[in-house]
């Protein structure tokens, strides 16, 4: 009896005993693959018929105030106003060809002479 | 004192001087020095110099020492006030009336002018082909100095450039808008001022004047409208000023590491006023 069974008792161990191992490596190999699965990419962009489109501010700051001098600033005044509107000086000018041209000294208009100021009043600068 | 008012090299001449004869000296002066320096007369020797070729010109003794006043402002202002930009200024649109400039929108800004090259050694002038000379601010500032140094005038203004022998002599600084900035008791001295508010119009889409910054070849565009300097000479202050304006925030703080310039004063771009210390401001 013994020797009848063991052969077929060792059998049935060994049959299951592979089944177990087959199985679990089975398992073992499915979740291996399924932890190292790279993410799926995402779906491929159509191509872009224009390039991406960029911001680009260009800002022109003006210095709030002068640089300080080393000896101080004063302030004479600080009352901002509107910039004054562009100026337009009429004279009347001999244009000398292609060299012609000018700085402060030009020909003087035939314009009447001004009139002269008072002796005491002060001389004025105003730039030119 | 004779005080009179006339106009030469572009603009009015105020003198204040002893008699009438000092009063008509001082305005042969003026005339004899726009005559030679004027780079509107086709005749004037500035015009013949800027169309001679080659590279060396010789200069009449009035010129040669203008030039040398030229070459001096050049020295002490490192650079700033170059007489050499006068190619630029008339290409930049500065080379007919007022009037005609305005109206020429739709000239295109020039090119980029070379950097102006010259030298004066006595009476010989030598620069490259593509300067020219402009002798504007100079010329008046120089002249100033000689009517006061040959006793023909004890206060000269020539379009703001200001040389005063009374220690009382008072000047008031006008702003762009018309109004008195403040009043400065400029003495045995001179005081100069120099805008970009008066002298400027459009090329195109752009609003030039007539300030050539030398860096650049182009118009000045700082945050300055205007600026005055107080110095010991005409020709200083004039210099002074300019460089000053051209450069725009730190013309104040420049200023006052030269020795030679007193007092500064600028009108920003907003209306303010700012100074240096020292300004002898009158009461």
């Amino acid at each position: 009896m013994l020797k009848r069974l063991f052969p077929l008792r060792w059998a049935k161990i060994a049959a299951w005993t592979g089944a177990a191992l087959a199985w679990g490596t089975t398992a073992i190999a499915v979740a291996s693959n399924t932890s190292s699965t790279v993410p799926a990419e995402p779906p491929a962009l159509p191509l872009a018929l224009e390039p991406p489109t960029t911001t680009s501010t260009t800002t022109t700051t003006l210095a709030p105030v002068p640089e300080l001098p080393e000896r101080g600033l004063v302030v004479v005044r600080y009352t901002p106003v509107p910039p004054p509107p562009p100026q337009v000086v009429t004279r009347t000018v001999v244009v000398a060809g292609p060299s012609g041209g000018g700085g402060g000294s030009a020909a003087a208009p035939a314009a009447a002479a001004p009139a002269a100021p008072a002796p005491s009043a002060p001389v004025q600068s105003s730039g030119s | 004192m004779k005080r009179n008012l006339f106009r030469a090299m572009g603009t009015t001449i105020d003198v204040t001087a002893p008699t009438a004869d000092a009063l008509a000296e001082t305005r042969d002066l003026f005339e004899t020095v726009e005559a030679t320096c004027s780079r509107f007369l086709p005749d004037s020797e500035l015009s013949h110099i800027n169309t001679a070729p080659g590279a060396e010109v010789r200069l009449s003794p009035t010129m040669a020492r203008v030039m040398h006043a030229a070459d001096t402002a050049r020295t002490i202002t490192h650079g700033f006030v170059d007489a050499g930009v006068g190619a630029s200024v008339r290409e930049w649109g500065y080379d007919i009336s007022f009037e005609a400039v305005n109206a020429r929108i739709d000239r295109a800004a020039p090119a980029h002018t070379p950097n102006p090259e010259w030298s004066v050694k006595g009476a010989m002038l030598n620069r490259n082909p593509g300067t020219q000379i402009d002798l504007g601010g100079v010329a008046k500032g120089w002249t100033c100095d000689l009517a006061v140094a040959q006793g023909t005038a004890a206060i000269v203004s020539a379009g703001g450039d200001v040389r005063s022998v009374v220690s009382d002599a008072r000047v008031e600084i006008v702003d762009p808008w018309g109004d008195i900035a403040t009043t400065l008791l400029v003495g045995v001295g001179a005081l100069a001022t120099s805008s970009v508010s008066r002298r400027r119009w459009r090329l195109q889409d752009r609003e030039v004047n007539h300030l050539i910054d030398p860096r650049t070849m182009e118009p000045s565009s700082g945050p300055v409208l205007q600026a005055s300097a107080v110095t010991a000479t005409a020709l200083e202050a004039e210099a002074a000023a300019k460089a000053i304006l051209l450069q725009g925030a730190d013309g104040l703080a420049w200023a006052d590491r030269q020795p030679w310039i007193r007092a500064a004063l600028v009108v920003w771009h907003d209306g303010s006023v700012f100074a240096t210390t020292g300004l002898g401001m009158a009461a």
